[in-house]
């Protein structure tokens, strides 16, 4: 009878997140799919779909984003594994510095870096400037170039995190039988390193890519006329003209096919390399050494200032004086003081509640969910563990969109509320969390839990006094890294905002719309104010490499 | 893990703190009372509670506007959300909870019919002060707009190149170096469509418009945010700019800019804007009054010192040259509010091929 009665517990929580699921995620997508096929006056029709594929400066946008995303995915390798690389196998001066500033880089507000990008090197920038009087001219930030610079010198951090990890579990046997074969130098990067890390280069990638597609803010500021996918859904849901809801909603349905298609792609990719390793002996890390060394070191620490100068530039913006939108000279305190006025402190405290209520809710879900998938392995909790993963390959204007159009009606009013930001914010973030969680778990062995029920303890205990503090190590860090994503979160936000539930980063995106450029910095300096705490943080309670995104 | 919970939560209130000091008391020390309350208004406590504020207006306007209204009703906040009117609405329509009582900027004599599924009908006390109605009864106009060109004069004399109207841009030097706000995108990219049409063809939206246009367009860039156009120009990003004129006539009007304005010698086209209040207001006798101080002389007097070119007859006459020297042609706002998808769509197809 008590063994029933516990089996029910997990049966009931597995019920409890599939309706949850279909709630909030499976509900919004058919209310996109509804709007995309059927309107009031004609019914059932595929007119918007004709549209897209009618015109060409609608579909060009495919080609345009899919360029894009594959470009910043390859340069964005390119930065990332060297870089790893030297950071893995090389004891580089200040390593631990070097770490947080490159994770930084990638938590940076979106929206505010490209604008800075355009003060620093846009026609009229500094850096231009700078080299005019150098002769070196038609250097611009415009276009596709420039697209890809920003995107890439952001996300290439995400994959010096995943490399790492990889290379750290490298078992350091592997390399020395490599190295008495007489595998060496570029031979032994390409041959050994490379495919024992192919399987984690292609999730990176992935990510790079998924991230590169969604993004708006580059190339709404810096694209000058290369529009792409999100820019135009964008457009077509908030425009002043031709907005166009349904079409929004079909071009919506196109991107998530797209990005369903890439991740699928990558899946099949995946299964060609279908290893496990955990280093038994760890590599020695070597001192960098002579010309070499000194190159690395140039490398690494070139490309992370690089990366951080829009965010430098922004905090020092922040303290000059601005009259509205115009930069006048001098310094003060001015933007900070009309941030005051434009619901800083409702933005900062908003953006404290979601995230924190966000963090709890997506980790509780993804250690329900993380137990179900190990060991409580059926249809539902496969099922719960396929539907999990759809956020992934979903836009965050793609979800936004999904839920305003179920949820802006009574009776389930909740568009304009905190709670759908926080749904939305818990879709978004939740298949990052529930993976590394899941991964954990199955390190977890489960004699452990085992013992404790043969010593008389309910399952139920076993699972929170036992198994869940073995966990904590993963969860914590997942629940900060995603409690940044959260602060810096911004494509789906912006379909959700008003002025009550207006966030840190939406209040930069509506001051930099506003023009007053001054007051977005403001915001943005608050922004990367909070995410080093939470950095700092961060560090104190787990030791640094173990980032996981 | 309860560690981690103390530290985070002691950052929490330390930093909840430090704001919450740092939050401005609002003062209500300038409420005009007796002779120098307008006879238009209402009672100081006849309007109370928080009017939210759906508006294109950008900062200082904000700022005159607020001021202005805690002179006279002391007891009301105003909450403003500031966007462009695409996003606005969009926003109305899809949050029955906005909680929005008037949309402030954005609203055109063309719009047609566009935006009444979120407005409600009021006509102004103070409609009797202009000339200016809406047939329809949703809009209650207090502003002029007219459009213009926005030069970086350093730039240009860069490039050795003068600009005074339309035909100067298609001189070879500034290609790549004009702005323009996407007509899809931006109200004031469709107003700046309808006067080239309206000032370079023989008739509206005839052949010899459009072929100006597409030529326009292989020197041009397209940008989603009218704000862009002259902020981008002012910062010299660009040497000129298509816009409209009252926001960087008021930004030129408070020193430091850059930026100077030019009037096209083709001509221009003037159209009345406004605002309008919306469907099931929460807090519609604040609504009322805001409508009532926006047409009134004492708001559009203090925004013609900004530059501004009000509605009401008596407004006093700001420092921008007077309308009858614009070479003003007249629009037909019928067909423009019938044939707006058809003109924006042409835009796209021509923008389209000479960007590809």
């Amino acid at each position: 009878m008590k063994k029933r009665k516990k089996l029910d517990f997990w049966n009931y929580s597995s019920w409890i997140i599939l309706a949850l699921f279909g709630l909030f995620l499976i509900l919004p997508l058919g209310g996109l799919l509804k709007e995309a096929i059927y309107t009031k006056d004609t019914g059932f029709t595929i007119a918007s779909f004709q549209k897209f594929f009618s015109r060409s400066y609608y579909y060009n946008t495919i080609g345009h984003s899919l360029k894009i995303a594959i470009v910043v995915t390859i340069v964005s390798l390119g930065l990332g594994i060297p870089f790893a690389y030297f950071y893995s196998f090389y004891n580089l001066k200040g390593r631990k510095f070097l770490f947080v500033m490159c994770l930084l880089c990638t938590m940076s507000a979106p929206f505010i870096g490209a604008y800075a990008w355009i003060l620093l090197m846009g026609n009229n920038g500094l850096v231009t400037n700078f080299l005019k009087l150098l002769n070196i001219k038609n250097i611009t930030i415009y276009g596709f170039g420039g697209i890809v610079m920003v995107q890439s010198l952001k996300l290439f951090p995400l994959i010096v995190i995943y490399m790492n990890g990889a290379f750290r579990d490298i078992d350091s046997s592997l390399i020395e039988a490599a190295s008495s074969m007489g595998c060496k130098g570029p031979k032994f990067f390409f041959k050994v390193l490379l495919s024992l890390t192919m399987p984690t280069i292609l999730a990176g990638s992935l990510l790079v890519f998924m991230r590169s597609f969604a993004d708006f803010g580059t190339p709404l500021l810096i694209g000058r006329g290369y529009s792409t996918f999100p820019v135009l859904i964008f457009n077509e849901y908030l425009g002043e003209n031709g907005v166009d809801y349904h079409f929004a909603a079909a071009i919506a349905l196109i991107a998530v096919a797209i990005t369903g298609i890439i991740f699928l792609i990558q899946k099949i990719a995946t299964s060609k390399f279908k290893f496990t390793m955990s280093a038994l002996h760890p590599f020695d890390i070597k001192e960098p050494k002579g010309i070499s060394g000194m190159l690395m070191h140039i490398f690494c620490y070139g490309v992370v200032s690089i990366s951080m100068l829009p965010q430098i530039y922004v905090i020092y913006m922040s303290f000059r004086k601005y009259n509205s939108s115009i930069l006048l000279p001098g310094y003060s305190l001015i933007n900070y003081v009309k941030a005051f006025e434009k619901n800083l402190i409702r933005a900062t405290s908003n953006t404290l509640i979601i995230s924190f209520v966000t963090v709890a809710i997506i980790i509780v879900i993804s250690v329900f969910i993380a137990y179900l998938v190990v060991r409580r392995s059926n249809v539902i909790s496969q099922t719960i563990d396929t539907i999990s993963m759809l956020p992934y390959i979903m836009p965050g204007a793609v979800i936004g969109i999904a839920l305003v159009l179920v949820y802006s009606k009574q009776p389930f009013c909740i568009a304009g509320t905190l709670v759908i930001m926080i749904v939305a914010l818990t879709i978004r973030r939740l298949p990052f969390t529930s993976r590394a969680t899941t991964a954990t778990m199955m390190k977890i062995s489960p004699s452990i839990e085992e013992a404790a029920l043969s010593l008389g303890s309910s399952k139920l205990k076993a699972f929170v006094q036992i198994t869940v503090p073995m966990m904590k190590s993963g969860i914590i860090s997942g629940a900060i890294l995603s409690w940044v994503s959260i602060i810096t979160e911004m494509s789906s936000g912006v379909i959700l905002y008003n002025n009550r539930t207006i966030t840190l980063t939406i209040g930069t995106y509506v001051a930099i719309n506003n023009g007053i450029y001054g007051v977005a910095a403001a915001f943005a300096t608050i922004t990367t104010l909070m995410t080093i705490i939470c950095l700092v943080v961060y560090l104190k309670f787990t030791k640094i490499e173990d980032v996981t995104m | 893990m309860k560690k981690l919970l103390t530290v985070l939560s002691v950052i929490l209130i330390v930093g909840g703190a430090i704001f919450a000091s740092a939050q401005k008391e609002s003062n209500s020390e300038n409420v005009l009372t007796g002779a120098d309350r307008p006879s238009w208004a209402q009672g100081v406590d006849d309007v109370s509670g928080t009017i939210t504020v759906y508006t294109t207006m950008e900062q200082t306007q904000q700022d005159i506007l607020v001021d202005l209204w805690k002179n006279i009703y002391p007891n009301c906040d105003v909450e403003i959300v500031a966007n462009s009117v695409g996003t606005l609405a969009t926003k109305i329509r899809s949050d029955e909870t906005s909680g929005a009582d008037v949309v402030i900027g954005g609203m055109f004599a063309a719009d047609g019919t566009k935006y009444r599924d979120i407005l409600q009908k009021y006509i102004s006390t103070l409609d009797n002060e202009t000339p200016f109605h809406d047939a329809s009864g949703y809009y209650t106009f207090y502003d002029i707009q007219v459009m213009c060109l926005v030069i970086n004069p350093e730039i240009l004399a860069d490039l050795g190149v003068s600009v005074k109207g339309y035909k100067d841009l298609l001189q070879p030097e500034l290609k790549g170096k004009i702005i323009l706000a996407d007509p899809s995108a931006s109200s004031s990219g469709y107003r700046q469509l309808q006067t080239m049409l309206a000032t370079l063809g023989n008739t509206f939206d005839d052949a010899q418009g459009w072929d100006y246009i597409e030529k326009l367009m292989g020197s041009a860039y397209a940008t989603n945010s009218s704000k862009d156009v002259y902020n981008l120009t002012n910062e010299g990003e660009y040497a000129v700019g298509l816009s409209y004129e009252s926001t960087p006539a008021g930004i030129i009007a408070q020193g430091g800019a850059t930026m100077e304005i030019v009037y096209m010698e083709e001509g221009n086209t003037a159209m009345p804007g406004g605002a309008a209040i919306v469907k099931n207001a929460p807090n519609l006798n604040a609504a009322k009054a805001m409508i009532d101080l926006l047409a009134s002389t004492e708001f559009q007097d203090e925004r013609a010192d900004l530059a501004g070119r009000g509605t009401n007859e008596n407004v006093k006459a700001s420092d921008l040259p007077a309308n009858s020297t614009l070479g003003l042609v007249d629009l037909d706002y019928d067909y423009l509010g019938e044939n707006k998808d058809q003109l924006i769509d042409h835009w796209n197809i021509l923008w389209a091929k000479s960007n590809s």
